[in-house]
């Protein structure tokens, strides 16, 4: 198979990497070669937090300029920032729901109009599906659920070599059952903002 | 029992590759990017039923040292750190070398090119080289599992310590591993009295020293034929142009870009023992090219390995960067460039030039790191800074380094050096008869690991500041692993409890308090007490308890009691709150002409209610 590398780009506490784990799960029982990498430490508090899924025969888990497959991004002024990653053939899916940085409130540089910042990622790449997932995610059940959202909505649009029923049995087998209902509403949600 | 597979983080794989070893002591301090091996050792140990002794040491000299007993007793012993913990623990590595093993010394010691979350991009392969100990560099999480392994069977074989150095990329990067089942290593501990081994003096030392030079001989020669982890694909008698030497990531960096740009006519050689060199195995590389690229992270080893000068492109021909990540971008850029330096062909990708200078222009906000919503150290901050406005701050390495975002952190060099830096401040201004406020800060964890040396030594040399020690009862910053003063232990289980304050009392503190943060009142109060005793010609250094539980790690019991808060329109828009407390939660909502607090974000903790000097901020 071709390999496909998909890049999460979210704020500290968006549960990214929850959503990669998902994605690497259901490919290992796929049998769909996979390899992934994340960053911890300093940059999860309140930083941005940015995780690769390599699936297919790579050796590197680093995705280098250019590269991206399908950009995932949480948060707008995030997928924008990541858009060096993109090519002109890359899917984009984003949020557009802002979570501002703290910086902004005291005057330390200025938040991007969405509209624009969206209009932006369109011009760069093949293709840019928007919608208001944090929304969507309250609506399910928590803001929490945000990153099933994304996932269902990475699904949704049949760019990567795992179907919508696997993964929603590995969110059925890994994540919390407390969450579950929730997490599966949310997951369809999304599904239904790309498909 | 049926091999099973599953995805580990690469922290995780080295932890399998130690259990599957036979290690039968494991000891560690947490440091990013390592802190996930002893939790991993945990996990397996636990779900494999295994009578593996794993600790959270001290420190990392505390953990080097505990695992060296273990090897000289014939076990085999393993000790993950990163790469600024093995400074700590350099004492401990330079001396084993000498000493030698009896049975296995694997030395687990992780790299953060970039930097992502560490002081120095300092190169562990430089340690080994200075101590004279093997050291393996693994380019995946698959290759460290199988190192891991193959430097437990070295370390006994030789007798000699031998490190393994995975760098961050390596350590966070997951892949899928077939593994079990595992086994317990049944080999007893005996101890064999030698002194003049164990206890060696200096004339003994240099027999010592003799030994370990032979051992490196035998090593090297070893690694010249260890296909496994070092190889080419070179094709007999034929002449290359250009030809790269690579090892860790820069190995598989490169390996990618070449598949990627199908050059088949760019050789390399792969390297997975950059110490001893197998300098050999590099000649016959050498020999086949006229010129070589070498990629390595972060510093300069193998470049230096290398004979024949004039061949070699690196970073002492300026070739590739001295500082930062080999990221995938800039080895793209760096071998394009050689390519065309030598009039070769260039690569063909497009890496979307326009985009990357896009975002560069838009000037998009910074998202720098912050403390928690509800973290008790911004309360402890805030009281700082009002009580001694005027202060020297200087503070260490934990979570609480944010503290910088506050105003009350001026100095953060090593762990430790709150107390030392306060000290040092203190006579460096008490000379000039200069009354400078210092007031030092320190979590839990860093004081435990280092804080009492500096501590003592400022007692006994009569320095005068105030110590605050940030006690949340967690060490946070690196993933929320147990302190001594938890008196939980690495596997869960229950040890002794060591009590911050008779520690303190015991290294000659006459003053010593407890307060809650969250009161901030009853915290500025306790400042201006300890300030008194510091400036009284009785008094002496004044140790400050800031205790108040992680809101992370506990957030029950840091926030007992929620508190719903909100802003009236008495707020008049000085941003006093925004800058001075820096919550995530508080911000300036431009429709409503007054901050705002985000809900969402918000964890109830109720401490905003005591600083606005409008009375603005309420409970709702």
């Amino acid at each position: 198979m071709d390999t496909v590398r998909v890049m999460i780009v979210a704020v500290g506490g968006q549960g990214n990497l929850l959503a990669s784990r998902v994605l690497g799960e259901a490919a290992l029982s796929a049998g769909v070669p996979i390899r992934m990498s994340e960053i911890h430490g300093m940059a999860q508090r309140g930083g941005i937090v940015e995780s690769a899924i390599l699936l297919g025969e790579v050796n590197s888990t680093i995705i280098s300029d250019g590269e991206v497959d399908v950009l995932i991004g949480f948060e707008p002024s995030e997928t924008l920032r990541a858009i060096g990653k993109c090519n002109s053939d890359t899917l984009v899916i984003s949020n557009t729901a802002p979570v501002p940085p703290f910086t902004v409130a005291i005057g330390m540089g200025v938040y991007p109009e969405v509209e624009k910042s969206m209009n932006l990622i369109s011009s760069k790449v093949r293709r840019l599906i928007a919608f208001e997932a944090t929304g969507m995610a309250r609506e399910a059940g928590s803001i929490l659920a945000l990153n099933m959202v994304m996932i269902g909505a990475l699904a949704g649009t049949g760019s990567i070599p795992l179907s919508e029923d696997l993964l929603k049995q590995t969110i059925r087998d890994k994540t919390k059952k407390t969450f579950l209902e929730m997490n599966l509403k949310a997951f369809d949600m999304g599904y239904a903002a790309s498909s | 029992m049926m091999k099973r597979k599953d995805i580990f983080l690469g922290n995780g794989a080295v932890a399998l590759g130690l259990v599957e070893a036979g290690c039968q002591i494991v000891t560690s301090y947490p440091g990013t990017p390592s802190s996930e091996i002893l939790p991993e050792v945990v996990r397996l140990v636990k779900s494999e039923g295994l009578n593996t002794y794993i600790e959270w040491s001290t420190n990392e000299k505390v953990a080097l040292d505990n695992a060296f007993a273990a090897a000289i007793s014939g076990k085999r012993a393993a000790c993950c750190m990163k790469q600024v913990g093995l400074n700590v623990a350099a004492d401990s590595l330079m001396s084993a070398a000498y000493l030698g093993t009896v049975g296995g010394l694997v030395i687990v010691s992780c790299d953060d090119p970039g930097p992502h979350s560490s002081q120095t991009e300092q190169d562990t392969r430089l340690m080994a080289r200075l101590a004279k100990v093997p050291v393996l560099d693994p380019s995946n999480p698959k290759e460290a599992r199988v190192m891991a392994r193959l430097a437990m069977e070295l370390s006994e074989e030789f007798r000699i310590p031998v490190i393994l150095r995975p760098a961050i990329r390596v350590c966070h990067a997951r892949q899928a591993l077939s593994w079990g089942p595992l086994k317990n290593n049944t080999k007893k501990a005996s101890f064999e009295k030698d002194p003049a081994r164990w206890a060696a003096t200096p004339r003994f030392r240099f027999i010592l020293h003799g030994e370990l030079n032979e051992k490196l001989k035998k090593i090297a020669r070893r690694f010249e034929g260890l296909t496994a982890h070092n190889f080419h694909d070179l094709e007999p008698g034929k002449k290359y142009p250009l030809g790269i030497i690579a090892g860790g990531i820069p190995y598989s960096v490169v390996r990618d870009i070449l598949t990627e740009e199908d050059r088949k006519d760019i050789p390399v050689l792969k390297i997975g023992t950059p110490y001893p060199f197998p300098e050999a195995l590099a000649d016959i590389f050498m020999s086949a090219c006229e010129k070589v690229l070498v990629l390595e992270e972060t510093d300069t080893v193998m470049e230096y390995f290398l004979r024949d000068r004039k061949k070699v492109l690196g970073r002492l021909s300026g070739h590739v960067p001295s500082e930062g990540e080999l990221a995938p971008q800039v080895v793209y850029r760096l071998v394009d460039k050689v390519l065309k330096d030598l009039g070769l062909a260039p690569f063909k990708g497009d890496r979307n030039q326009d985009a990357l200078d896009l975002v560069a222009s838009l000037d998009l906000p910074v998202r720098r790191p912050t403390l928690c919503a509800g973290c008790p150290h911004r309360a402890s901050f805030f009281a700082i800074r009002k009580a001694r406005p005027k202060a020297i701050f200087t503070s260490d390495i934990g979570c609480y380094t944010l503290g910088l975002n506050l105003g009350g952190v001026d100095t953060c060099l090593d762990m430790g050096a709150a107390i030392t830096m306060a000290s040092g401040f203190y006579h460096a201004f008490n000379q000039d008869q200069v009354a400078q406020p210092i007031v030092a800060t320190i979590g839990d964890s860093t004081f435990f690991h280092s804080g009492t040396a500096g501590l003592l030594n400022a007692v006994y040399n009569d320095a005068r500041f105030i110590l605050v020690i940030l006690d949340n009862e967690i060490t946070a910053m690196t993933g929320m692993q147990p302190t001594p003063g938890l008196g939980i232990r690495a596997d869960g289980s229950k040890g002794k409890a060591i009590s911050l304050e008779r520690v303190v009392a015991g290294c000659g503190v006459d003053f010593v308090e407890v307060v809650d943060p969250y009161e901030i009142k009853a915290m500025t109060k306790l400042l201006k007490k300890a300030t008194e005793y510091v400036n009284s010609s009785t008094g002496g250094i004044a140790v400050i308890i800031a205790r108040h539980p992680c809101v992370i790690a506990y957030p029950k019991e840091a926030i007992p009691e929620r508190k719903s808060v909100t802003v009236t329109d008495d707020c008049t828009e000085c941003n006093f709150c925004l800058e001075r407390f820096e919550c995530p939660a508080l911000y300036h909502d431009e429709e409503l002409g007054r901050t705002n607090i985000n809900q969402s974000l918000c964890t109830q903790c109720g401490v905003c209610l005591q600083i606005c000097p409008k009375g603005a901020i309420v409970e709702a």
